[in-house]
C-alpha cells in the first residue's frame, strides 16, 4: 500500500508544472555561475588570494578548474536550495488542503501515517533527484568546461589542495550529505504543512526559519556560538563543506583519503537525522489526530 | 450496513453534531437533509474519518470505524462537498490514482467505461482544469466508483450540474442501487431530488435528528399535515421538511 | 691520547687560518666556476610545501634551469603554491652579479662541514638584490646555505644539501624558507563549516613558511626551449 501511495504522490509531483521551476532555476544558476567564472573567475580566485599574492606565485588557471567551479556553485545555490525544497514539501500537506483534495485523499483506505511517510518520502526522493540534477549539471558541466585538476578550498583562515584523484569521492560524499541536510528541511515543511490550510504559510515559514538560523550563525556572537548555534540545524547543514577539510601529517602533509575530524561530521550528520526524525514524528502525531475541516 | 448511535462533535463550546444516531440499510438510497449548517457535512466527515467524532459509535459493515478503518473505506467511495481534483491531471490519470490508492492495478479499458457512464469519455484526457464544475462532479462520482464500492457517500453530488445532468445522476444513482445492489447515502439541498430517488429520509437540524422516515410514511405524514392544501405547489418532501425546520 | 687531541687542535687551526685567508671575490670566482659547469639541466623532483595555512600534498615537479638565471617549477600534475622567491631567488641571482662587494665574515658549522661566510652586496642600487650571506665549503666550492635580502620579496634563506650531482653543483636537496604574511578572508565569504578543530591562526606579523624540494634526477646540458620560462 505504501509503495502504491509513494507512486501516486510522486505522480503528482512530476505531473505538476511547478515542481519543473526548481529543475529550471538550478540549471539556469549553475550555467549563470559558469559562465561567470568562465568569464570572470581569476577576479574571483584572486579575492581570496590576494594577501598572497606578492608572495606565492598564484597557479589561477589551474585553481580554476570544474572540481573548484563546482564547490562554489554548491556554496551559492545550497544555501538557496531549501527554498526550492519547501516549495514542495511546504505543499505536500497544505497545498492540498488549500485546494481542497486533501479530504478525498484522508478518505482513502490508508492509514494517515502510511500516507504521510508516503508524502515525506516522496520529498525525499524529490530532493534526490533536484540534487542529482545539480550534480549533473554543476559537477559534470564544470569538469566538461573547465577540465580537472587539484582542487583548493578556501577557508576563513587556511586553505586544502586536494589531489584530484581524491577528489570525486568527496563530492559524493558531500551530495549524500547534502541529502540528509535537505530532507531535514523536507521534514521540516512537511511538519509545517501539518498545521496549515494554505501552502505559502508553510513555505514561507520554513525559508525564514531557514533564514533566522542562517543570520544568528552567521553573526558569531559568543552568546549564540555557546548556545544556538551547536544545536542550530544551519550549522550542520553546511556540513558537506566537511569532506573537503583534510586531516594532515605531523610533518603538514595532507592525507589522501582523510577528512579533518571525521567525528564532527558524523555528529552533524547524527544531529540532522535526529532533526529529521523529529520533525516526521511530530508531525504524525499532529496529523493522525487532525480534523480534515478543508 | 451503517449503523450510527449517539454521534456527537463539539468545536469549543459549539456542538455541531448532537447525539445522533441513524442506519442505513444496504441496497437503499438513503436521503440526508438539513439546512446550511445543520451539521450534514460534519457528520459525513466523521462517518469518512477526516474528523474525529467528540462522542459515539460508527459502524459500517458490523466492524467499528475506529478499529477497521482502512477495511471500511475500503468498500466506501464519496464525495465531499464540491469535488476539487488535480487540476493538473485529467480524467484518466485521476481514475488511475484512485484505484491504486484502493490497491488495484490501474485499468484504462474499465476507467474509460466507467468515465463513459458519467458521460466524460470524450474529454478522458483532458486536464481538469479545463472542466466545467458539472464536468468535476462527473468525475468525483467516477473517482468514487472507480474501486467498485459497495457503498456510496455522496455529499450534494448534483451540485453545478445543469437539468440534464442532474437527470442523468438520478439515473446513474437509482441504477447503482437497483441493479448493481449498492448502497447511497446522498445529501442534498435539491429536496425534490431526493424525494425522487430516496427509499428512507434523515432530517437534521442545528446538529439534533428531527426525523428519519421511508418515503412512503414521510408521504402519509405529509397528507395528515395536509400539506397538499398549500397554496403553492410544493412537493411533499420539501414541505415537511419546512414543516420541520420552522421555516 | 694527548697526543691525538694535540695534532687535532693543529690541524683545525691550520684550516681557520687557511680559510682565514681565502679572499671572498676568489672563493665566489671558484663557486661560479663550478656552477658554470650547468648552462641547463631539467630535473624531477618532489616539492614539499610547509606553510602554516596551506593544507598540501606532496607534489611531483620538474624543475628547469637555464643560465644565467632562468629557473621554472612545474607540476607534474597538480597545483603547488610555489613562494615566489625560489623562482626568482636563487644562487645564480648572486653569483650572477657583476657589481658587487664581498666580505669576509668568518666561518660557521653547516651540517658538519666549516663553511666560510661571505657577504654580497651589490653595488648597482637596481639589483633586487640587497645583500646575500653565503657559507661556502672551501674545498668543494659549493654553497651550503644562504641568506638573501630583496626589496620585493623580503628575506629567503636557502638551505642545500648535495649528493651524487655535487660535482656538478646541483643539491640534491633545496629547504627554503621565506617570510609569509597573515591568511585571513572576511567573515562570512567562506560560510566555514565549523568541525570543531582549532583555527589555523597565522600571525598579523611576518613569519616564516618553508618548502622543501627533493631532487631526485637531473639532466644536465640536455638543452631547455626558452618557451617553458615564458
Amino acid at each position: 500500500m505504501f509503495i502504491s501511495i509513494l507512486y501516486t504522490e510522486l505522480f503528482k509531483i512530476f505531473r505538476r508544472p511547478r515542481t519543473y521551476i526548481s529543475f529550471g532555476a538550478i540549471a539556469v544558476i549553475v550555467m549563470l555561475v559558469q559562465f561567470a567564472l568562465r568569464v570572470n573567475g581569476t577576479e574571483f580566485i584572486r579575492f581570496f588570494t590576494d594577501s598572497q599574492a606578492d608572495i606565492f606565485e598564484i597557479p589561477e588557471s589551474q585553481i580554476l578548474n570544474g572540481y573548484f567551479v563546482c564547490v562554489a556553485i554548491l556554496h551559492l545555490i545550497l544555501i538557496h536550495v531549501p527554498l526550492l525544497v519547501a516549495l514542495i514539501a511546504g505543499d505536500m500537506i497544505a497545498g492540498e488542503a488549500q485546494t481542497g483534495t486533501l479530504r478525498m485523499l484522508v478518505a482513502q483506505p490508508a492509514s494517515r501515517t502510511t500516507l504521510l511517510l508516503a508524502k515525506f518520502s516522496a520529498s525525499t526522493i524529490y530532493v534526490l533527484l533536484l540534487l542529482l540534477w545539480m550534480a549533473l549539471f554543476a559537477l559534470g558541466g564544470s569538469l566538461l568546461l573547465f577540465g580537472q585538476e587539484d582542487l583548493v578550498v578556501f577557508r576563513e583562515t587556511d586553505l586544502h589542495i586536494i589531489s584530484q584523484q581524491d577528489v570525486l569521492w568527496r563530492f559524493f560524499a558531500a551530495f549524500i550529505y547534502a541529502a540528509l541536510a535537505l530532507t531535514m528541511i523536507a521534514a521540516l515543511a512537511l511538519l509545517l504543512s501539518v498545521f496549515a490550510e494554505n501552502a505559502l504559510g508553510p513555505i514561507v515559514a520554513t525559508v525564514c526559519i531557514v533564514i533566522v538560523f542562517t543570520i544568528l550563525q552567521q553573526l558569531k556572537v559568543p552568546v549564540f556560538e555557546q548556545t544556538i548555534n551547536p544545536w542550530s540545524f544551519t550549522t550542520h547543514m553546511l556540513g558537506w563543506k566537511g569532506f573537503f577539510y583534510v586531516e594532515q601529517t605531523s610533518e603538514g602533509v595532507t592525507i589522501t583519503g582523510s577528512v579533518e575530524n571525521p567525528m564532527a561530521l558524523v555528529k552533524s550528520g547524527a544531529i540532522l537525522i535526529a532533526y529529521t526524525l523529529l520533525f516526521v514524528l511530530v508531525a504524525e502525531r499532529v496529523y493522525r489526530k487532525k480534523d480534515i475541516l478543508c | 450496513m451503517l449503523s450510527v448511535r449517539g454521534l456527537t462533535k463539539r468545536f469549543g463550546e459549539f456542538t455541531a453534531v448532537d447525539d445522533l444516531s441513524f442506519n442505513v440499510e444496504q441496497g437503499q438510497v438513503y436521503g440526508f437533509l438539513g439546512q446550511n449548517g445543520a451539521g450534514k457535512s460534519t457528520t459525513i466527515r466523521m462517518l469518512l474519518s477526516l474528523i474525529r467524532p467528540t462522542a459515539g459509535e460508527i459502524n459500517f459493515f458490523g466492524q467499528s470505524l475506529f478499529t477497521h478503518r482502512k477495511e471500511i473505506l475500503a468498500q466506501i467511495g464519496a464525495i465531499v462537498e464540491k469535488p476539487d481534483l488535480y487540476k493538473y491531471l485529467s480524467a484518466l490519470e485521476h481514475l488511475s490514482l484512485f484505484a491504486r490508492f484502493g490497491g488495484h492495478r490501474p485499468d484504462q479499458k474499465k476507467h474509460l467505461l466507467l468515465l463513459e457512464k458519467v458521460g466524460l469519455a470524450q474529454r478522458a484526457t483532458s486536464r481538469v482544469g479545463t472542466y466545467s464544475q458539472g464536468m468535476r462532479q462527473r468525475l468525483a462520482l467516477a473517482c468514487a466508483l472507480v474501486n467498485d464500492p459497495s457503498l456510496l457517500i455522496l455529499d450534494e453530488p448534483t451540485n453545478g450540474l445543469d437539468p440534464q445532468g442532474i437527470a442523468d445522476m438520478r439515473q446513474l444513482i437509482r441504477s447503482l442501487c437497483k441493479e448493481q445492489g449498492k448502497t447511497v447515502l446522498v445529501s442534498s439541498h435539491l429536496l425534490s431530488e431526493i424525494e425522487m430517488i430516496a427509499d428512507r429520509v434523515l432530517i437534521i437540524h442545528k446538529g439534533k435528528k428531527v426525523a428519519e422516515e421511508s418515503m412512503e410514511s414521510l408521504t402519509a405524514k405529509a397528507s395528515q399535515l395536509k400539506l397538499q392544501a398549500l397554496p403553492e405547489k410544493r412537493y411533499v418532501l420539501e414541505a415537511y421538511f419546512l414543516s420541520l425546520t420552522n421555516q | 691520547m694527548l697526543r691525538l687531541v694535540w695534532i687535532s687542535l693543529v690541524i683545525l687551526s691550520n684550516s681557520i687560518a687557511a680559510q682565514a685567508s681565502i679572499d671572498p671575490a676568489t672563493l665566489l670566482a671558484g663557486v661560479k666556476k663550478k656552477y658554470d659547469l650547468v648552462r641547463d639541466y631539467t630535473a624531477a623532483a618532489q616539492l614539499k610545501t610547509n606553510v602554516l595555512f596551506i593544507k598540501a600534498p606532496l607534489s611531483q615537479v620538474t624543475v628547469y634551469y637555464r643560465r644565467p638565471d632562468q629557473l621554472k617549477i612545474r607540476n607534474q600534475k597538480g597545483i603547488s603554491f610555489v613562494p615566489k622567491g625560489t623562482v626568482n631567488i636563487n644562487l645564480n641571482n648572486v653569483l650572477g652579479l657583476q657589481n658587487f662587494e664581498a666580505i669576509a665574515a668568518g666561518t660557521e658549522m653547516v651540517n658538519g662541514v666549516s663553511c666560510a661566510i661571505i657577504k654580497v652586496f651589490p653595488l648597482n642600487d637596481e639589483e633586487d638584490i640587497i645583500r646575500a650571506t653565503l657559507y661556502v665549503d672551501p674545498i668543494k666550492l659549493l654553497v651550503l646555505k644562504s641568506i638573501i635580502s630583496t626589496r620585493e620579496s623580503g628575506t629567503y634563506q636557502i638551505s642545500m644539501q648535495y649528493g651524487k650531482y655535487a660535482s656538478w653543483g646541483l643539491p640534491d636537496r633545496v629547504s627554503v624558507e621565506f617570510n609569509t604574511r597573515e591568511f585571513k578572508l572576511p567573515k562570512g565569504t567562506t560560510l566555514d563549516y565549523d568541525n570543531g578543530t582549532a583555527k589555523t591562526i597565522t600571525q598579523k606579523g611576518p613569519q616564516k613558511g618553508k618548502v622543501d624540494i627533493l631532487y631526485r634526477s637531473y639532466m644536465i646540458n640536455q638543452g631547455v626551449s626558452e618557451a617553458i620560462f615564458r
